[in-house]
């Protein structure tokens, strides 16, 4: 069976240290607030240019997964979630803190993320290949339009303000333009400057959006606000009993799947689905007023969610080549640059890299549950790292990762524009996630387009001839009808 | 929203007719998709989303000039100095070390940024930035075979 051979893969004395790696790396950088998972993947990238492609996948995998736990352990231990989508978690975990049940919330939060992830990864091993080898009858046409709908993810993404959003997501888009142009290879606005001839990579505009911005931004926190010092958690009893086990498991497999299909839907992610996975645990409990107060289904529910969508969001990343929220576009990102293109044609053509994703990602979440609650007590001291340290590294580790793509000192200056770039984008509320959509998939969508033209002799009426292609235009306006209903509620009479 | 947005929609503005302009020097193109296809699209989007985010800023500015007064930002000089510091180190950085090398540029920069952090052990700063270079330096060079840049004479 391919998948026992992906297992294997993973399992393999030369292979496993790095899934290892990365679980460690991603519960690190979860954990520390201002360093998300995308901010991980980011800076794992220099360090997994010289593995074989599989390896480097499982490792981001790994990197992935650890993140999305790590975030909960600075939600309950400091109440400062450690990525968005643990701020869910912050609500009944630090409560429980408080009470001196640090331990236990942690261990739940532990034992929910694990059993979230696997149950998404189930989901992921037979959904994903099914979902590809619909989407490999597909032509340019149906590929431009689904990368269209791809592109309505940036109104999801927009946060506060949906223009904003939409103006970083045109920003990508334009920044993408620049270079070689794919169908007839004329040098946009590049000025005859042989460095800008070749466009942005998107490797030193990622380190300078997601990175160096947030150096910037650490940098004004140390120095304007008061440091808050957190009275220290004792970690005693980290395990719930079996008869709590079997009430608590009773919110995690639900909220785990429902956390698998939020996933699956792009422009959702963690966020979202942790919120709805705790209203939903505080619904159908019997006592709906001791949340907020230190309820342990309140971190049971929006952890396993939060880890659901992991695997539910890998789902139209790996077969239809759309990432579903900023972290899956960072790591597109990294996957186009260890030399992969998601998509239907990935399970055709590389079913050797499928298999040990699969395997890399179960494994990945047996490991958070063995790490995460045989090293609980060095949790508190992760969150001791003094910034002071933890950031001139992390600002050298960015200029390295934008150096090693090509050995070039000008990537690293990119990187540095970029960072400012992403710096006064974030200070005037315009988010950054847009502009990594736009650049990612602006080149394809381009792509796409000019292949269906050639295709068709230049006749644009191609593109809405196909009901795939027009099912994909109806969703992308459904999504954008959406987000705008978001940004703009009906007042309620 | 106000002055900022208004400020910025002007910026976007700007920069998407100047875009809009410069496409016209691409080569005219009649089959499939001309060059200038994709970027004039963009630019033109932009400009309509700014025109809207300058609505936006206009409406908020009579709006909310009380609470953009209060919100006025805590940024005090000190940090934008220290921004600014840190910039231009990092800005010296990527000069120099293709100059002066990979082991001989990153403790001064890791040291100021350190400093800019507020580290005041001197011990630590000496030990920190001078290590991490090192191990960096081996990890790369090394393990992943990436020629980091080095001082040469010549």
């Amino acid at each position: 069976m391919p998948i026992i051979q992906g297992f294997l893969y993973v399992l393999d004395p030369s292979h496993f240290p790095f899934l290892l790696l990365g679980v460690i790396g991603g519960i690190i950088v979860g954990a520390i607030p201002g360093l998300t998972g995308s901010v991980g993947i980011i800076l794992l990238l220099p360090f997994i240019y010289y593995l074989d492609v599989s390896t480097a996948i499982v490792m981001l995998c790994g990197m992935f997964c650890g993140a999305i736990y790590g975030g909960s352990i600075s939600a309950i231990l400091i109440s400062t979630p450690g990525t968005p989508s643990a701020a869910a978690t912050v609500l009944d975990g630090y409560p429980l803190a408080q009470k001196g049940e640090a331990g236990k919330a942690i261990g739940v939060a532990t034992i929910a993320s694990a059993t979230g992830g696997l149950i998404s990864t189930f989901c992921l091993m037979f959904i994903a290949p099914q979902l590809a080898s619909v989407a490999l009858k597909f032509g340019p046409e149906e590929y431009f339009a689904l990368m269209i709908f791809g592109l309505t993810i940036i109104a999801s993404v927009s946060g506060k303000s949906l223009v904003k959003g939409l103006i970083a997501g045109f920003l990508g888009l334009l920044i993408a333009t620049v270079g070689l142009d794919p169908v007839t290879g004329y040098a946009r606005f590049s000025f005859n400057i042989p460095n800008l001839m070749r466009g942005f990579t998107t490797l030193p505009v990622l380190i300078g959006l997601f990175a160096i911005s947030q150096i910037f931004i650490q940098l004004e926190e140390k120095i304007l606000k008061e440091r808050v010092i957190h009275p220290e958690q004792k970690i005693t009893n980290v395990l719930p009993s079996f008869k709590e086990l079997k009430k608590l498991f009773t919110i995690i497999i639900p909220a785990s799947f429902l956390g698998t299909f939020i996933g699956i839907i792009p422009g959702t992610g963690g966020t979202i689905a942790a919120f709805l996975a705790y209203n939903e645990a505080k619904r159908w409990s019997k006592e709906p007023e001791t949340f907020g107060k230190g309820n342990i289904m309140g971190v049971a529910a929006p952890e396993a969610a939060n880890n659901g969508t992991t695997g539910g969001a890998m789902v139209p990343l790996l077969s239809l080549g759309i990432p579903g929220d900023a972290v899956t576009a960072v790591m597109l990102g990294a996957l186009i640059l260890i030399g992969i293109r998601p998509g239907p044609l990935l399970f055709r053509e590389h079913p050797e890299i499928i298999n040990p994703i699969f395997a890399g990602m179960f494994l990945a979440n047996v490991l958070i549950l063995i790490l995460g609650l045989l090293s609980i007590k060095l949790f508190p001291k992760v969150l001791k790292t003094p910034d002071s340290i933890l950031f001139p590294i992390i600002f050298v580790l960015c200029f390295l990762g934008a150096f090693s793509l090509s050995n070039s000192v000008y990537d690293m200056l990119i990187a540095l524009i970029f960072g400012i770039i992403g710096y006064i984008m974030r200070k005037n509320d315009f988010p950054v996630a847009p502009v990594v959509l736009g650049v990612i998939l602006g080149p394809i969508v381009e792509d796409e387009l000019g292949r269906a033209l050639i295709i068709s002799h230049g006749n644009w009426r191609v593109l809405f001839q196909s009901p795939i292609a027009i099912f994909f235009y109806i969703i992308s306006i459904l999504s954008l009808l959406y987000s705008l209903k978001r940004q703009f509620p009906v007042p309620k009479k | 929203m106000g002055k900022k947005e208004i400020i910025l929609s002007i910026i976007l503005i700007i920069i998407s007719i100047v875009v809009f302009t410069l496409t016209f020097q691409f080569p005219h193109q009649t089959v499939a998709l001309a060059p200038t296809a994709f970027p004039r699209f963009i630019s033109v989007s932009l400009i309509v989303l700014s025109l809207v985010l300058l609505m936006q800023g206009i409406k908020g500015i009579t709006k909310n000039t009380s609470l953009q007064k209060k919100e006025k930002l805590k940024t005090n000089n000190s940090f934008i100095f220290k921004l600014i510091l840190l910039i231009s180190l990092a800005f010296l950085y990527t000069r120099f070390i293709a100059k002066i090398g990979f082991l001989y540029a990153t403790p001064p920069f890791i040291a100021g940024n350190m400093l800019l952090f507020k580290e005041k052990r001197v011990i630590w700063i000496l030990a920190v930035s001078i290590t991490t270079t090192i191990l960096l330096y081996y990890l790369f060079r090394m393990v992943f075979k990436i020629p980091l840049p080095r001082f040469s004479l010549f």
